[in-house]
């Protein structure tokens, strides 16, 4: 969806019409959700954070600032969210361990959704394992840059970070992961 | 090197292409719009709750304020009314003397006038004797 668009949605919300932000909501979950479960490697979570991020944008919309990108802008949030709940379970020493056999206990899924949670249980996995040794700051940077595909400056923009800083901890989570690959 | 390079490069490239799956999108947005509605609704409620204390300390503050000032004004009518009634005293009962009204009596003024009564009495308690005698004069 292009910026001009969103911004014609948001300036309707700002109007009063409510009923738009069901609209916007549609159009921006998919790649919010994507980056809580690639950060949080766990679904249920990564809906929290896309039902947070929202009512935090609903709340927040009329300082929004339209010559802004309103991708960056909610990616900041959804960031945030996912750093914060990261940080809880580091202190809390949260260790979520991601088997077969802990998947096995949960609810069946349906024939439908079945290639989707294989889909979802294979890059939980894959995700938790290259970047269970980065610091909350490496996983971050790594996951913007490599899997988001996010531009340096839009990175500086959603975690506050100099640009130094990022070439920094992304060069350390790419040494990290490279490691854990030879390994593999 | 290369083939680390290869590798490391592999991976990243299946993690960009492989999207996590929403089975359930709708059912998404719905508990979206739903938290939605609901925290607009808490920050309604919030907003009463933030106001009430403040509501109630304002409407204390007035009430005291209503009822400083009434008791205020019975206070200077009150001064105001003992105020006329030392003067008409003074004008009537004590006309030797200083009969100008002092805005806070003393106790020298109040001695003053205590003096200046008790001649007036003195005077008319001669004059009642003198007419009685007279009454008596005649009588006999």
């Amino acid at each position: 969806m292009q910026q001009e668009n969103i911004v014609e949605i948001i300036e309707k919300i700002r109007l009063g019409h409510s009923d738009q932000f069901r609209k916007l909501v549609e159009i921006s979950q998919s790649m919010i959700y994507s980056l809580a479960f690639r950060l949080l490697c766990d679904e249920d979570e990564a809906k929290d954070i896309v039902q947070e991020t929202f009512v935090k944008v609903w709340r927040n919309l009329n300082s929004f600032d339209t010559k802004m990108k309103f991708s960056t802008w909610i990616y900041t949030i959804a960031t945030r969210l996912c750093y914060d709940r990261l940080r809880v379970w580091r202190r809390k020493s949260v260790f979520r361990i991601f088997t077969t056999e802990n998947e096995m206990q949960l609810d069946i899924p349906s024939l439908e959704n079945v290639e989707n949670e294989v889909i979802n249980a294979d890059l939980r996995r894959v995700i938790a394992k290259l970047t269970s040794g980065l610091s909350l700051k490496q996983k971050l940077v790594f996951t913007l840059s490599e899997i988001e595909c996010l531009e340096i400056e839009e990175i500086i923009a959603i975690t506050g970070l100099s640009a130094e800083k990022i070439k920094s901890n992304l060069y350390l989570a790419r040494q990290s992961i490279r490691k854990k690959l030879e390994r593999m | 090197m290369e083939t680390k390079n290869d590798l490391y490069s592999q991976w990243i490239d299946n993690l960009q292409k492989t999207k996590p799956r929403l089975a359930d999108a709708n059912q998404l947005t719905d508990r979206v719009m739903d938290s939605v509605q609901k925290s607009q609704n808490s920050a309604i409620s919030l907003t009463v709750i933030f106001l009430r204390p403040i509501l109630a300390a304002t409407a204390v503050f007035l009430i005291g304020l209503l009822v400083f000032q009434h008791t205020d004004e019975a206070e200077i009518s009150q001064t105001a009314n003992i105020r006329y009634v030392i003067e008409k005293t003074k004008t009537k009962d004590f006309p030797c003397g200083n009969s100008e009204v002092l805005p806070t009596p003393n106790y020298k003024t109040l001695l003053k006038q205590y003096q200046c009564y008790r001649e007036k009495k003195s005077a008319d308690n001669q004059d009642i004797k003198a007419k009685i005698a007279k009454i008596l004069n005649q009588n006999q």
